[in-house]
């Protein structure tokens, strides 16, 4: 099962340094976060969107935003219902329930809320998209993050799909004797899910002491110095894409001092 | 010179405790390649383990006596310094790949070691021309075949230059063409002159490329004899229960028979062996007894099958029938569809186009305890099926799940499975605590408590040795005497051609071929382009323009007949004039 993974191409943001992702993810969290506003979320994901289009990984954002769907439709209608629980006086009102009264500001600050948990989501995947974890983990490392957190990050996503197949190869297994995990109440399930349960306890001690020794073997250690193969170094490319990001600061700075 | 020294080494897991290592003196010199084998639990692992250090600087609890010495340091002592001299490929590469790509994963224990960056870079060119494995140099890791990871962590363990390099088990886990690529690269490392140890009961793929066998049995060294002395003794390769290549069995029959040959441990050392001796190479034509009366009903039937895993293709379609009572093998590489097919038949997992019936009736028709019923499933890995609290519950679980009690009478008759399989003294044992061999067991009785009309096993002989592969395979037989269905899927081609009267054979979903087993086992531009080796037997015939030789026994009646009047092989086989 493929949960997320690097995708390979050629384009100018997988070229950047991963330091000067991490810097850009970390300045639009927090510009998305201080300045949350529509207008400077309608910007910024105009910008993602855009880098989605030029690094070739719209595709996989589609697909991971598709799924993500569920969750911003909660949030929106969340928002919607607080809001309109939450009379603000002297603004427009839509309509009227009972306690309710949907305002023209609760639809507003929805959609705000709905766009800042979608740009947040994007950020990230942006990163895991066009980052491959070794890179990641080395650029993390320059920036005085810890290796053995930065490596831990990578193992996560190693591990999870080998997890994920665990569960259901053992699955399979116990349906093929004829036994229905999926049968009867919550208690029933739960005591049939137990069938799954100890294999899998079972097979993750064992994948995890095998790669503890293999790690041992590597001579890993945790917080001990050591080198890696790979040059980083800020190049043009990585200045310019810096420069690119003071202004676009700029400017959501300035769209906030308009809008809000 | 000396690389490895053991002596009067001992080992236990904790002081007081039985040693698992008992006085053991070996000794390699550099440039040999040494195979360590031994019966399970004769301490082989503990070896490897000692040897690369790992005991004791990660399990640091155990009991240590006796003296290692490793390219003339003594590794006991030395600490932090001796960290390294011996380096160890393990059993399963997925555990020890760290890395996104190829390249990231070879630089790993060189950046933990704190090596500099030219040095990395130059070790790194050095292993992967050494390997010749240039084109996966960018590669991410999973993408990587099981083979190709297996040589990946060979590369990462010698960049870290190691002075003796230890592979445990390294082709276990892995497909035939997984098996060529470690064979190849550990060829390579022969040839510069690399000292290899290869802990390994299984030494079909390396035997010619050994010095010499270390046999082991309980925790000390029994004999220590050069390779060819090893394979030419029978009954030390049986008492070992070490598998050896099917060539190796043919030496060992024709010496029985009172042929003076030289040994043979490899394809070609055995068509050199047979050619030198004149008339023992088969001189006639296998010819199939034309099957009797009527065609079997058709128990499984698939049409235009297709199957995606997301967008990516797993079956495309597949098209065949398999029949009531017949045994079928399904040969073909990991990712060639073989499981996926398979998995078809009990509904575990529905198509994506086209349809199967098994019995006539869609598995999706059915419930999970009908499907049970019909298609008793064995699993690769025992550990995965698992997890009741004794043998005897683990054995009727799918009595259970079905019928909601096992009652008196399937009680008794899952007894007599357990006694009839060897179960019975484990019948109130853990099933967890049992050895693999018994695991692999309890799984099989397990899925035909139920009784089921088809069988279906999913690499039956991993880690099997000799003597278990022939129970099953006359187990197998059993059930085709009962009238029953069996389809395994199986990387051991020699067992599956000694057995199976039909194959199918897969690659990249599609189906290759599919028919009587001679005939698909006759078709060796088939097996090259699917890069899977024929067995070496049938190989042998076709060295002598005789196709589809499936056994030794075959094999040996083929040559007799040259000589000899046209024997009788049992009704199923007939032997006749080359044409």
């Amino acid at each position: 099962m493929q949960l997320v993974n690097y995708v390979d191409r050629m384009s100018l943001f997988h070229k950047l340094d991963p330091r000067v992702k991490v810097v850009w993810f970390a300045v639009l969290t927090i510009l998305a976060l201080a300045f949350r506003t529509l207008p400077v979320m309608i910007v910024i994901v105009s910008s993602l969107g855009l880098i989605w289009a030029v690094s070739g990984v719209h595709r996989e954002m589609i697909q991971l935003l598709r799924k993500a769907i569920p969750l911003l439709v909660i949030a929106f209608v969340t928002w919607v219902i607080f809001g309109a629980l939450t009379p603000t006086p002297g603004v427009v009102v839509l309509a009227r329930w009972g306690p309710f009264r949907l305002e023209m500001v609760d639809i507003l600050k929805s959609i705000t809320v709905t766009i800042y948990i979608l740009v947040t989501i994007g950020l990230f995947y942006t990163v895991v998209l066009t980052t491959d974890f070794s890179e990641l983990a080395d650029g993390l490392t320059r920036m005085g993050i810890p290796y053995a957190v930065s490596f831990a990050i990578s193992l996560m996503f190693q591990l999870i799909p080998i997890l994920v197949n665990e569960v259901g190869s053992i699955a399979n297994a116990q349906r093929s004797r004829g036994f229905e995990l999926d049968k009867g109440g919550l208690v029933e399930r739960s005591k049939r899910y137990t069938s799954i349960a100890f294999p899998l306890i079972i097979r993750s001690i064992t994948l995890g002491q095998n790669m503890s020794i293999a790690l041992h073997v590597y001579r890993f250690k945790v917080g001990g110095q050591r080198t890696s193969h790979r040059e980083l170094v800020l190049r043009t490319r990585d200045l310019c894409f810096l420069f690119c990001l003071v202004v676009f600061t700029a400017l959501i700075v300035y769209l906030w001092n308009i809008w809000r | 010179m000396l690389m490895v020294e053991a002596q009067n080494l001992s080992y236990s897991f904790a002081k007081g405790k039985p040693k698992v290592v008992s006085q053991l003196n070996l000794s390699v010199k550099e440039g040999e390649i040494v195979a360590i084998v031994g019966p399970s639990g004769s301490g082989k692992t503990v070896v490897a383990y000692l040897l690369s250090g790992i005991i004791p600087s990660y399990f640091k609890n155990g009991d240590i006596d006796g003296g290692l010495r490793i390219d003339g340091r003594d590794a006991l002592a030395a600490g932090e310094d001796g960290e390294g001299l011996v380096g160890i490929v393990l059993q399963n590469p997925e555990a020890q790949l760290f890395g996104f790509r190829v390249e990231d994963t070879i630089a790993f224990g060189m950046e933990n070691i704190g090596y500099f960056r030219d040095k990395m870079n130059e070790n790194l060119d050095r292993v992967i021309k050494e390997l010749r494995m240039e084109h996966l140099r960018y590669r991410f890791t999973d993408s990587l075949s099981g083979g190709q990871k297996q040589v990946c962590c060979i590369a990462s363990v010698l960049a870290m230059d190691p002075k003796v390099l230890v592979l445990d088990e390294p082709v276990s886990a892995l497909d035939p063409g997984g098996v060529i690529l470690v064979q190849q690269a550990v060829s390579r490392l022969k040839e510069t002159g690399r000292t290899i140890i290869v802990i390994d009961n299984n030494l079909e793929w390396v035997a010619p490329l050994l010095d010499r066998v270390i046999v082991m049995e309980d925790g000390s060294v029994s004999h220590d004899v050069a390779a060819a002395e090893f394979f030419a003794d029978r009954e030390l390769v049986n008492r070992s229960g070490v598998t050896t290549p099917q060539v190796n069995d043919l030496y060992h029959q024709l010496s029985a028979l009172g042929y003076s040959l030289p040994v043979f441990v490899d394809f070609e050392t055995a068509r050199a062996g047979l050619s030198d001796s004149g008339n023992l190479m088969p001189a006639h034509s296998i010819i199939e007894a034309s099957p009797q009366g009527a065609e079997p009903e058709v128990v499984v039937s698939a049409r235009d099958l297709s199957f995606s895993y997301g967008d990516v293709p797993a079956l495309q379609d597949v098209n065949l029938d398999f029949r009531e009572g017949r045994i079928t093998g399904i040969i073909g590489q990991n990712g060639s569809g073989k499981s996926t097919l398979l998995k078809h038949l009990n509904g575990l997992l529905k198509p994506t186009r086209g349809e199967i019936t098994v019995r006539g009736k869609s598995p999706h028709q059915a419930t999970i305890a009908e499907m049970a019923l019909t298609v008793g499933f064995v699993f690769q890995n025992p550990d995965q099926m698992l997890f009741e609290e004794s043998v005897e519950r683990e054995a009727s679980f799918a009595i259970r799940a079905i019928y909601g009690k096992v009652g008196s009478e399937r009680g008794k008759w899952v007894r007599g499975l357990l006694e009839r399989f060897g179960l019975a003294r484990f019948i109130d044992v853990l099933p967890f605590n049992l050895s693999t061999g018994h695991k692999q067991w309890l799984t099989i009785v397990s899925a035909i408590s139920v009784d089921p009309p088809v069988l279906v096993l999913d690499e039956p002989t991993m880690g099997m040795d000799r003597r278990a592969k022939s129970q099953l395979q006359q187990m197998v037989r059993s059930w085709k005497q009962e009238g029953k269905t069996t389809i395994i899927i199986s990387h051991d081609l020699p067992f599956l051609a000694e057995l199976a009267e039909d194959v199918l054979v897969l690659d990249h979903g599609r189906v290759m071929r599919f028919g009587p087993a001679r005939e698909v086992f006759s078709d060796h531009n088939l097996f090259a382009e699917i890069n899977i080796p024929l067995p070496q037997i049938t190989r042998l015939g076709l060295a002598a323009g005789r196709s589809g030789v499936l056994s030794i026994g075959e094999f040996l009646k083929a040559a007799a007949a040259d000589t000899a009047p046209e024997p009788n092989v049992g009704g199923e086989v007939g032997v006749s004039a080359a044409c």
